[in-house]
């Protein structure tokens, strides 16, 4: 059970003036629980490739399947993928629109024609999954903090019941205890068996959370693999736009100067190594 | 349409084309071209901000009757600044329900008015916090209505203003003089 | 390279209207003339508030706000506090009021009614320190949102503050977008401009010279950056988080291998292991 994106290739604007390719052949797989973070400078074609996923844009050129499903005009493919891949927008909240938050939750739902008796079961859970209280129920999403307006939206997408879960910079202005209540729910959502397919320009972020990773340069695939393969390959050569974690640097110029430290994103595991490696 | 007392130039079944009939749709399409070439030449020489800074000079006089010359430009100036980003913003929207689940083309015009109400509230409330913050960022930069405001690049009357004038003045004359009786014998 | 009292905050309440508790209370504060400032914490400590006092645009309920010596709550003071604070806010979407690059950046001076001349030349100074040079006559919508950013400090600093205060400037911004500000900033801190960073992230503190802690409205720290970073769990109370960078360098700190005086930055901290 898996997106599969084959030779992925999208024009904006085909045959005008304005024609654009935002992506050029891109080839990956996202598997239910894992957790797949793209990552790319500003107008690399994560948005573009993010939209892919769940029938919002149609291919140019290549495939996306999911779960066998191929994603295409006809014969209810965009109803039923749409169903199976939730869609976070870049600061969903700014979708919000019911006078509570419970009807903005079953918005989905309802929408995908989900039986009453049913519904309110849902509901429930997906609020119940972002930690947003019955209290909190009846209140207009608007008059929320922005923390909790974000998990609302995120709930709200998840009460349509997704499999795979793609979030375009799901911690985008949220403070530290926000970003890490959130996180926490990604992982939460990966252990129960959801694939998450994390799009963020923070490279310290996809190396600490994800199972792989997909670096697009210019709509193309950069790089894919595991974070410590990423890791090593990043230090080799230089992605455009592209900000390496500063931790990554500093280790890889104290490797140069004979210190033998791993290459990590964990700032205690390579204190360590300097240390040992420094008394030698 | 039909005339009284016109001369066929062309009939096919229905079809029947007089020699009044043909002179007036030229006229029509004339005027058309003219329009769009004046609409044309002055999108081409004047800039937006041009414009209402020229709007703002030509209503100035009626400032004493408490016509509000300088708002109605910076208006205009903030409308033509947000167009591009409320499409954007718009498109995005409309993206996200859809990503919900929502329809928002299909049925008749009532309904999918009602199947925009995901779209227009979102768009709303983005509009109604622009407009806070917009007014806060313009107020923090020293704005305090037009009084005492100068120009980066002031309007100044030229020789070629004066060329522009006088020329707009004998075209549309001519115009006018000339409209129905060229073409006509 | 600091100097006099720019800004002086002495026991500073406010409350919203119609909200149960103060968004800011008894702050007592001084901003010297040519340091670099942050002011820290996580979503409602009253950052934002704070930051709104610095030039008039919110007016103390209790206490005293004087910028330049003189009090905002006076029609002098308040103008006075205008021109000498200039502010850039978190969203450079809303910020942003002409529709080409230049003629935004005219706005500020626009409204202090200056001569045509001198407004040009400002708009130049300005757009060339953002490093926007050559985007002058560029529609605004053409510009990536670091760009527009950097297109608001530009708006900012065309009307020759002596202060620049950054409302959560770079929250909306991707990594690169950030780089390119934090040098701006950089520029503008070395040529003598007061600064006042309000965020919470800590990896941009790293330049500042002093900073303070607000927590739910409150001064609740204030010290060096390098000192903050060796704190323990306060900065999970206060819902700060530092960066991987700091942590190993904390770390290295502790174990002795860098003396605190290293600062957490690459070039240093490898000199120092060097040596």
């Amino acid at each position: 059970m898996s997106i599969d994106v084959k030779g992925l290739v999208h024009v904006y604007h085909p045959g005008t003036p304005l024609e654009t390719k935002a992506l050029d052949g891109v080839t990956f797989r996202a598997e239910r629980g894992s957790w797949v973070a793209v990552v790319g400078h500003t107008g690399s074609g994560k948005s573009t490739l993010a939209q892919h996923l769940n029938g919002l844009l149609l291919p140019t050129e290549g495939s996306v399947t999911v779960d066998g499903i191929e994603v295409r005009r006809g014969e209810g493919s965009l109803r039923k993928v749409r169903q199976k891949v939730g869609l976070v927008f870049q600061y969903p909240e700014q979708q919000l629109f019911e006078e509570t938050v419970f009807k903005e939750v079953s918005f989905g739902p309802r929408n995908w024609g989900v039986p009453t008796d049913t519904l309110n079961e849902r509901v429930e859970e997906a609020l119940g999954l972002v930690g947003i209280g019955s209290d909190l129920f009846e209140a207009s999403p608007l008059r929320l903090s922005g923390g909790e307006k974000r998990r609302v939206a995120i709930a709200s997408v998840l009460s349509s019941g997704p499999d795979y879960l793609v979030l375009d910079e799901p911690t985008a202005g949220l403070d530290s205890p926000g970003r890490r209540q959130l996180l926490d729910l990604l992982s939460n959502l990966k252990a129960l068996g959801r694939g998450i397919i994390h799009i963020t320009h923070d490279m310290e972020l996809a190396l600490g959370l994800a199972d792989v990773i997909l670096v697009l340069d210019e709509g193309r695939s950069a790089l894919w693999g595991r974070p410590d393969i990423i890791l090593g390959e990043l230090l080799e050569r230089d992605v455009r736009g592209l900000v390496i974690p500063d931790m990554v640097r500093f280790a890889g110029r104290l490797r140069e100067l004979g210190y033998e430290v791993p290459l990590t994103w964990e700032p205690s595991v390579l204190a360590e190594a300097i240390d040992r490696s420094h008394e030698r | 349409m039909r005339f009284l007392n016109n001369m066929t130039l062309f009939s096919w079944g229905i079809i029947e084309i007089t020699r009044e009939g043909a002179v007036m749709a030229a006229r029509m399409g004339l005027r058309l071209v003219l329009l769009v070439m004046y609409a044309g030449l002055l999108t081409l020489t004047t800039s937006p901000t041009e414009l209402a800074d020229g709007l703002e000079n030509l209503f100035s006089p009626m400032r004493r009757f408490g016509f509000p010359a300088h708002e109605l430009a910076m208006m205009m100036t903030i409308a033509l600044r947000f167009i591009p980003t409320l499409l954007n913003e718009t498109e995005r929207i409309m993206k996200a329900q859809i990503a919900r689940g929502a329809e928002l083309e299909r049925g008749g015009p009532l309904k999918r008015l009602r199947a925009f109400i995901p779209v227009l509230v979102p768009l709303f409330v983005i509009v109604f916090q622009r407009a806070d913050d917009l007014a806060t960022a313009m107020e923090a930069r020293n704005y305090t209505g037009g009084e005492g405001r100068s120009r980066m690049y002031p309007l100044k009357w030229s020789v070629r203003d004066s060329a522009a004038l006088v020329f707009s003045v004998i075209f549309s004359f001519a115009a006018v003089l000339l409209d129905g009786r060229v073409l006509l014998p | 390279m600091t100097g006099n009292c720019l800004v002086r905050f002495s026991g500073v309440s406010y409350t919203y209207p119609g909200a149960a508790a103060p968004a800011i209370a008894d702050i007592d504060l001084e901003i010297a003339s040519g340091e670099w400032m942050a002011v820290l914490g996580c979503n409602g400590s009253g950052k934002s508030t704070l930051a709104k006092h610095l030039n008039a645009l919110l007016v103390p309920a209790q206490g005293d706000c004087f910028v330049d010596e003189l009090n905002t709550r006076s029609e002098d003071g308040k103008r006075s506090a205008r021109r000498a604070v200039s502010m850039v806010f978190q969203n450079p979407e809303n910020q942003i009021i002409a529709a080409v690059v230049e003629e935004d950046v005219a706005f500020g001076p626009e409204n202090l009614g200056l001569p045509p001349e001198e407004i040009r030349e400002r708009v130049r100074w300005a757009l060339d320190v953002s490093g926007l040079g050559e985007m002058a006559r560029k529609p605004v919508y053409a510009l990536s949102g670091g760009q527009k950013q950097r297109l608001a400090v530009a708006g900012a600093i065309a009307q020759k503050p002596p202060c620049l205060v950054l409302d959560e400037a770079t929250t909306m911004l991707d990594p690169r977008g950030r780089q390119d500000l934090m040098e701006v900033l950089s520029t503008l801190h070395s040529d003598g401009m007061t600064l006042v960073s309000i965020t919470h992230r800590l990896e941009e503190i790293l330049r500042c010279d002093r900073c303070i802690v607000l927590s739910k409205g409150r001064i609740s720290w204030s010290g060096t950056p390098r000192e903050l970073f060796l704190l323990g769990e306060e900065l999970d109370r206060w819902g700060l988080e530092i960066p991987g960078m700091v942590k190993v360098w904390r770390e290295l700190v502790k174990k002795g291998l860098l003396k605190a005086e290293i600062p957490p930055r690459m070039g240093e901290m490898v000199e120092a292991l060097c040596r």
